[in-house]
């Protein structure tokens, strides 16, 4: 890189400018250095003159795709670098992100076998999806269900997981009981990573309660949840019976 | 791209941590501020459009035109290289301790105290000052629409509703704040710049100033008029893209206040402002109509209130910072649950801003005048601190440029020659009590420190707050959380040779 010549505003054969390329490039060095890499070395190793490294690696942590150790020195990949999987390129990060489609016969036997609405929910692209719902059960208000992440127990699954997509406004209050103070909900989520499950009681709707267990693929990456839904007080999210019903068959409905 | 995407495959299939590492700034309002709320800090801290009147009454007794024209750009350009040094701090971490954070980066805990204390004592100076000086001539205003102000009581009435004014707005909320001082502050600058402007108000150009030293005075009114640009530095926990907009505002408000002040010595020399520049020092005395005096003073209590404003705001956040370091009582980094600003440090920096600008206008203690200079010598220490923490700091992270400590050499030696002038002129006046103060200041820090080293020396290590990275900021899987020397988790490199640490998100 360092021994190109300058006055060129695009790569031959390229369509990127030059600086998203060096961007790039810096990117995979703190890949490869590993966590706590210095501004010098990533220099070093991408080809980059030092001031213009420094620039860009300011820029890149200033926009999150990047984040600085605590003592400011070295670099470490930040989150929004997962943006960077959703392109063209089928990755295996996108491979990962695979849309869950549950087995059909084994939610009708999970069902049976419950008294509360079974629905199946994707988490294809970060969002909630319900893509089985119980035909014998009525959802109302399911839209309150898939975008509020921080109310529903689905919605607190995915965040367990996925805590950025909280986002930075205000949470918003869909009755008395949702959580909305940030410190209560980062506790909220940490008692769900814990427990492998997440309830809702009255919290996206009165009278409504909610458990959620996770749906993994075979690497282990979260892709949807099993959700048992039913009136508040007929439904109990703290039965250990019901949760280990719907883990059983939460790793049947993956396959 | 292959390490970089396995990394990102990687990252979906690691688990969340169980107790994630969070930021220690976490209970303020984070990520609220835009960049033109920002901006309006930093603008709003300056009080630029009262210095547009203030400065050019400098320039007239002191300069020529040419003279006071070359003298700003210089002290315009000193401002920037402060600016620039602090840019390098701001591009790297987003603080609430401003530049007492930045000099801890650079030069340690002793360093870093000293300019605490200078800092402090800069911010509530000049918001006690701007807080007489607005509230002054909101007392002119409101005489001049009927309304007397009369005697102890009556100054003390307008002061307090002032102040509790003050306190309400800030304590509402960080982005109400900033929009108030926003549109107080645009208000103030529209009135000053239709005044100077106004067809009808010049005069005949005016003759040029003989009075010594010429160049100092102009050198120091312009620099200290500047200074305050810096205060969107204690909201990087609080800005929306923190490493970008608080640089730019940085860089950004020594030049717009310096291209105003320029606006403001091409209207004084070419006569235009020759009528407010004249209302400004007599009022109506000077012959100038009623109600562009009472113009005039509503502008010019707008800009100061609003500097006196902005400059609280900055210093409950320095010491909130403090606090949570634990320099402070805990109770100042008490955070309010709705509001999110840290209410009870902004009620007592209120309450003692009100105390001093009221205790000035009623003729107690020392004059604003001597105010002003403990106030100007601890700016010029603090500049001058965080010019040279900002070079070492770059060799420290080893990311070290030459403009960047050419910049800091030049602040460093800048600043020693005019704080040296500064206490020299003093001396040289026998004004002895201030140039004691301003020692004593200075000593403050370095006795603060030693105190807390023997006292309590695990304080020292919690000097340097700032707002970390969280798991929710790093790629799962691509980051090393470990405890450091007070237990916190924080994000760290990774060890080099054998690692016992958990790799958490």
């Amino acid at each position: 890189m360092a021994a190109r010549t300058r006055g060129v505003g695009r790569e031959p054969g390229g369509h990127e400018p030059k600086a998203v390329q060096k961007a790039f490039l810096l990117l995979e060095s703190v890949a490869r250095l590993g966590s706590g890499a210095s501004a010098r070395e990533l220099s070093r190793l991408s080809g980059i003159p030092p001031a213009t490294a420094y620039r860009l690696l300011n820029l890149l942590v200033a926009d999150g795709f990047l984040v600085r150790t605590s003592d400011l020195s070295g670099f470490a990949l930040g989150r929004r670098t997962r943006e960077l999987a959703g392109g063209a390129d089928a990755t295996e990060a996108a491979e990962a992100r695979g849309d869950f489609r549950p087995v059909p016969a084994i939610v009708e036997e999970l069902r049976a076998q419950v008294r509360f609405g079974i629905y199946a929910v994707s988490y294809t692209g970060d969002q909630v999806r319900l893509v089985d719902r119980d035909p014998d059960h009525e959802l109302i208000s399911e839209n309150a269900l898939v975008t509020h992440l921080h109310a529903s127990a689905a919605g607190k699954l995915l965040l367990a997981q996925r805590p950025e997509l909280a986002g930075t406004r205000p949470l918003r209050p869909l009755t008395a009981r949702t959580i909305v103070e940030p410190e209560l909900l980062a506790a909220e989520l940490t008692a769900v990573r814990e427990a492998g499950v997440a309830r809702e009681v009255d919290e996206t709707r009165l009278g409504r309660s909610a458990l959620a267990v996770p749906v993994r693929n075979s690497r282990g990456g979260l892709v949807g949840c099993l959700v048992a839904i039913g009136r508040t007080g007929r439904i109990r999210v703290d039965d250990g019976h019901l949760a280990d019903l719907l883990h059983r068959y939460a790793r049947r409905a993956a396959d | 791209m292959s390490a970089l995407a396995e990394a990102i495959a990687r990252s979906f299939a690691v688990p969340e941590p169980a107790r994630p590492a969070v930021s220690p700034l976490r209970a303020l309002g984070r990520r609220r501020l835009g960049g033109l709320e920002v901006l309006a800090q930093s603008v709003g801290t300056t009080g630029c459009a009262a210095s547009m009147v203030l400065l050019p009454t400098v320039l007239l007794r002191y300069g020529t035109p040419r003279s006071s024209v070359l003298t700003l750009l210089g002290a315009v350009l000193m401002c920037y290289l402060i600016a620039v040094c602090i840019a390098q701090f701001t591009r790297r971490q987003a603080a609430a301790g401003g530049l007492y954070s930045f000099v801890f980066q650079g030069l340690g805990t002793r360093a870093a105290l000293t300019s605490g204390v200078a800092l402090l004592v800069k911010y509530l100076g000049s918001a006690s000052a701007t807080l007489y000086s607005g509230g002054q001539a909101l007392i002119l205003a409101l005489g001049a629409v009927g309304v007397a102000v009369h005697g102890v009581l009556g100054t003390l009435t307008v002061y307090l509703a002032v102040a509790a004014v003050a306190a309400a707005v800030l304590v509402r909320g960080v982005r109400f704040a900033a929009l108030v001082m926003l549109a107080v502050e645009a208000c103030s600058l529209l009135f000053i710049v239709v005044l100077m402007v106004l067809p009808g108000a010049a005069g005949p150009p005016p003759t040029p100033g003989t009075a010594p030293h010429g160049v100092l005075h102009i050198a120091l009114a312009a620099i200290f008029a500047l200074a305050g640009f810096e205060s969107a530095t204690f909201f990087g926990a609080e800005a929306r893209r923190p490493l970008l907009s608080i640089t730019r505002t940085v860089l950004l408000t020594p030049l717009i206040c310096g291209g105003l002040f320029l606006f403001a010595t091409w209207a004084a020399w070419t006569g235009r402002s020759a009528t407010v520049l004249a209302a400004a020092t007599q009022g109506t005395a000077s012959g100038a109509p009623g109600s562009l005096v009472l113009a005039l003073n509503i502008g010019l209590a707008c800009s100061w209130l609003a500097s006196a404003t902005a400059s609280s705001h900055a210093a409950s956040r320095l010491v909130y910072s403090m606090a949570v370091e634990r320099l402070l009582p805990r109770c100042c980094a008490a955070v309010h649950a709705r509001f999110r600003t840290p209410h009870l440090s902004l009620l007592g920096i209120v309450a003692v801003v009100a105390a001093a600008g009221t205790a000035l206008a009623l003729g107690l203690g020392p004059s604003r005048e001597q105010l002003l200079q403990v106030v100007r010598a601890m700016v010029v220490t603090a500049y001058v601190l965080v010019a040279v923490a900002s070079v070492r700091f770059l060799y420290r992270i080893r990311e070290q440029t030459r403009g960047v400590a050419l910049a800091g050499l030049l602040v460093g030696v800048a600043g020693v020659v005019l704080l040296g002038s500064l206490v020299v002129v003093q001396l040289w006046e026998a004004d002895q009590p201030v140039s004691a103060v301003i020692v004593g200041l200075l000593a403050a820090g370095l006795l603060w420190r030693s105190v807390l080293r023997r006292r309590r020396p695990a304080t020292l290590r919690r000097v340097g707050v700032f707002d970390a990275a969280e798991p929710v900021d790093v790629l799962p899987g691509a980051g090393v959380f470990a405890p450091d020397a007070n237990g916190a988790l924080v994000l760290v490199g990774k060890p080099r040779g054998g690692s016992t640490e958990r790799r958490v998100g």
